[in-house]
């Protein structure tokens, strides 16, 4: 099996189960106890929270653990939500951001905030220039993510932290497709909030944090969730020790990746695939191509096929479509449609993330794949048309 | 092999920890077969399951809907009334908000038993800021509701009751089907936060008739990190966490496969073990408690005269100087909730109970697990009565 599907979800690196394997086993205390086995836990949040904090370039007080990206965007938006409102009630997002970006922020609308989402540009990248336009001094929040999670294409985050700031606007950046992958800091970004998710970087499932700039004593809104008062009130609930253990383990070993970013193997993948793809399938389109993109992430058009059908005729290979989130639901890529994509073409789109232990067998084997696929879909396509 | 493994699991604590573990219910050790099922889940089968098109997505796919069938047939539910969240505080966070969001116009009322944990308070509290009407129910010496309240308190409208099945800190169960009969003839929910009945004694949220209810794998040795809701089929709730349109859309967020999966298994373990167990608990319970009161003069054990899990004793013991729970050499336990000790307040279940202020921070509770021994339980014993000795 082939796994190419590294934006949906990636392994536990070995290092990183190691790392938890101890705290599901004996160091099982409550770090919410005042007693020994509860203080060995509590040592343990810390020693994560700084292991985070480096690879973002934060402070550990400004990272609160939560069970994962979706949720520190709903922490988010729930509590601007819960928050009387003031005059500044505009809330400017892009258009292909995540799910857990855009249901929280239609809550919103329905309770009288103004949304706006800025469009992007055909290769995927967010239009400053809209974006000067609709951040004015009645904006309270402007959310754009790090890169996108169909296309890789990063976002100017920087520039549009600097519009939001020079508004008065908080800016939040929905950094889980990055951290781990690319340089990601904070100081730099210059965002108030960023979202982080531990799957996406070799960690376990169930965990992901909330960097607020400042900390906790920071929070301008209301805090949503009640409880035992755990990661400075903003969310209660036993931390989930291992994963954040696991979290911490994973953000260690990525700092190795992301110095030796220019050594990388995968960008060097990543320029044969698409050398051999272009060969296998001239039709072919790539609109992103030349875009700055996460390293690795290709997607891919083919006129005239499904890549559905296609995906069902490849076993051995495990590709994307579109956002896993909205797989379930044979619906249209709400990013391909923003960045201009017919139904045809989109529903023609697949998506290829490589990840750390891909290699150079991996495309070759892949390659042919996909092509004997290709043939049996067209072949399946004109028998059907008959 | 049932008693090997606990044996096993109990030698391998005593030669790593070399001190007594007294605080099952704040959390648990997680099974070694579970943390094996996790690790598997975490390297290998880790699709994510919303990727249909792939087998590592069917397969994690398949792994959650296990897991949902077993907590569900654990917990006497219907796996799709079965919904996982990070665990029991999120639960009962998305229980009450989704519910009072929908009825604050026509019963913006809620009302908590007195001795809720602050994961059911705080939420509560927050409706009530939100203007709703919040109420306390309060609770006899014994910690037991006072039902004629909460006859008295339902009859204006209300949207929802909710009473905790058994306490964390004492112990203490209450009359479930009296409330539920109450609550419903009224025409209001019921939540009961569950979290700390899975695998000590049976029960079946079918039976009990309860509309919500909350459960935690940490605290029935599982994996921290997930818990579920029991959502009674038919029942409207809104969503807290929106996104992706994960758990039929009530809870966005990529699945925690392997959690979701341990879970199940030891939800299972915990169910087809309880009668075992539960024994058990009963046994070393019973010992503890009459080599203590035997002891100790003028010990009290809170809520003895109510129908109680097994498992969990509150000592107090009033009159002492200084703090009883430091004196306690080799053995974790805690002098209440976990999640309250951080603020170092006494315990409002105890204060709800008529206990004084002295007394309840005087007080120490120890919970028994599967892991313990008639052995150790001598020797907590031994060692609370050493340490009220020292303080008289």
């Amino acid at each position: 099996m082939i796994y190419w599907d590294h934006n949906s979800t990636t392994p536990c690196a070995p290092e990183v189960i190691e790392a938890m394997k101890p705290y599901w086993d004996h160091e099982y205390g409550n770090p919410s106890s005042s007693h020994i086995m509860g203080r060995r836990a509590s040592t343990a949040i810390r020693k994560a929270r700084e292991q985070v904090a480096n690879l973002a370039n934060a402070l550990p007080s400004e990272i609160i653990f939560t069970s994962g990206a979706t949720e520190s965007n709903n922490l988010l938006f729930l509590g601007i939500l819960l928050t009387p409102k003031t005059d500044r009630n505009r809330i400017v997002v892009s258009s292909i951001e995540h799910k857990s970006i855009l249901e929280p922020v239609r809550l919103l609308a329905e309770h009288g905030f103004e949304v706006l989402k800025l469009p992007v540009s055909e290769c995927g990248v967010t239009d400053l220039n809209a974006a000067k336009e609709l951040i004015n001094g009645k904006t309270l929040l402007v959310s754009v993510q790090g890169a996108n999670n169909e296309l890789g294409t990063l976002q100017p985050v920087c520039q549009l932290a600097e519009i939001a700031h020079t508004n008065g606007a908080y800016f939040h950046t929905d950094a889980a497709q990055v951290l781990g992958k690319i340089s990601f800091n904070t100081e730099l970004f210059n965002c108030d909030f960023a979202s982080f998710s531990a799957h996406k970087m070799y960690g376990p499932k169930g965990i992901g944090a909330l960097f607020i700039r400042g900390g906790a004593k920071q929070w301008p809104w209301s805090r949503p969730f009640g409880g035992g008062g755990q990661e400075s009130g903003l969310r209660p609930g036993t931390q989930n020790v291992p994963g954040i253990v696991g979290f911490g383990m994973a953000c260690e070993i990525s700092q190795h990746y992301i110095t030796n970013q220019n050594n990388n193997p995968i960008h060097h993948l990543e320029k044969i695939l698409i050398q051999k793809l272009f060969e296998s399938f001239p039709t072919g389109h790539f609109v992103t191509r030349n875009t700055p993109r996460l390293p690795g992430v290709v997607a891919f058009s083919f006129p005239n096929i499904s890549a559905d059908l296609l995906m069902d005729n490849i076993k051995t290979l495990c590709i994307g479509k579109g956002s896993a989130c909205t797989n379930g639901a044979i619906s249209q890529s709400h990013v391909l449609n923003a960045i201009g994509y017919s139904h045809d073409f989109s529903r023609g789109t697949f998506r290829v993330s490589l990840g750390r232990e891909t290699d150079l067998n991996e495309i070759q084997e892949s390659i042919i794949l996909i092509q004997n696929a290709f043939h049996d879909v067209q072949r399946i396509s004109k028998q059907n048309e008959k | 092999m049932f008693g090997f493994v606990w044996l096993a699991k109990g030698l391998v604590f005593w030669f790593c920890a070399r001190m007594i573990y007294a605080d099952y219910n704040a959390t648990t050790p997680c099974l070694p077969e579970a943390a094996r099922l996790m690790t598997r889940m975490l390297c290998d089968d880790f699709g994510n399951p919303s990727n249909r098109a792939s087998l590592f997505g069917r397969t994690a796919r398949g792994a959650i809907d296990l897991g949902r069938e077993q907590v569900a047939r654990a917990v006497g539910a219907f796996a799709d009334e079965v919904i996982f969240t990070s665990g029991a505080t999120e639960a009962c966070n998305m229980a009450i908000f989704g519910v009072m969001e929908r009825l604050m116009r026509d019963r913006p009322r809620i009302l908590t038993s007195a001795i809720e944990h602050p994961a059911v308070c705080m939420p509560a509290e927050a409706c009530a800021s939100a203007g709703a009407e919040w109420i306390e129910i309060p609770v006899d010496g014994q910690g037991r509701l006072d039902l004629a309240a909460l006859s008295k308190e339902l009859e204006h409208p209300t949207a929802m009751v909710c009473v905790m099945a058994a306490n964390n800190e004492t112990g203490v169960m209450q009359d479930l089907p009296a409330v539920v009969k109450l609550a419903h003839d009224a025409g209001a929910l019921v939540f009961c936060d569950m979290t700390q009945l899975l695998g000590k004694v049976p029960f079946s949220v079918h039976t009990e008739q309860v509309d919500f209810a909350c459960f935690s794998a940490h605290k029935c040795y599982g994996p921290k990190g997930i818990g579920a809701l029991y959502k009674r089929r038919g029942l409207a709730l809104s969503p807290l966490l929106r996104g992706g349109g994960q758990e039929s859309g009530l809870r966005s967020g990529t699945e925690n496969v392997p959690a979701i999966a341990a879970f199940g298994l030891v939800a299972d373990l915990a169910a087809r073990e309880v009668n075992a167990r539960r024994a058990h608990l009963q046994k070393l319970t019973a010992q503890l408690e009459s080599e203590v009161c035997r002891q100790i003069p003028g010990v009290v054990v809170q809520s003895a005269k109510a129908e109680r899990i097994p498992g969990t004793s509150m000592f107090s013991c009033p009159g002492l100087r200084g703090k009883w729970l430091s004196q306690l050499s080799g053995i974790v336990a805690s002098s209440g909730s976990a999640c309250a000790s951080m603020q170092e307040k006494p315990s409002h279940v105890l204060q709800s109970m008529g206990v004084d202020d002295e007394t309840a921070a005087q007080s120490i509770r120890i919970s028994l697990g599967m892991p313990s021994t008639t052995g150790e339980v001598r020797q907590i014993s031994q060692a609370l009565a050493k340490g009220a000795e020292k303080l008289r």
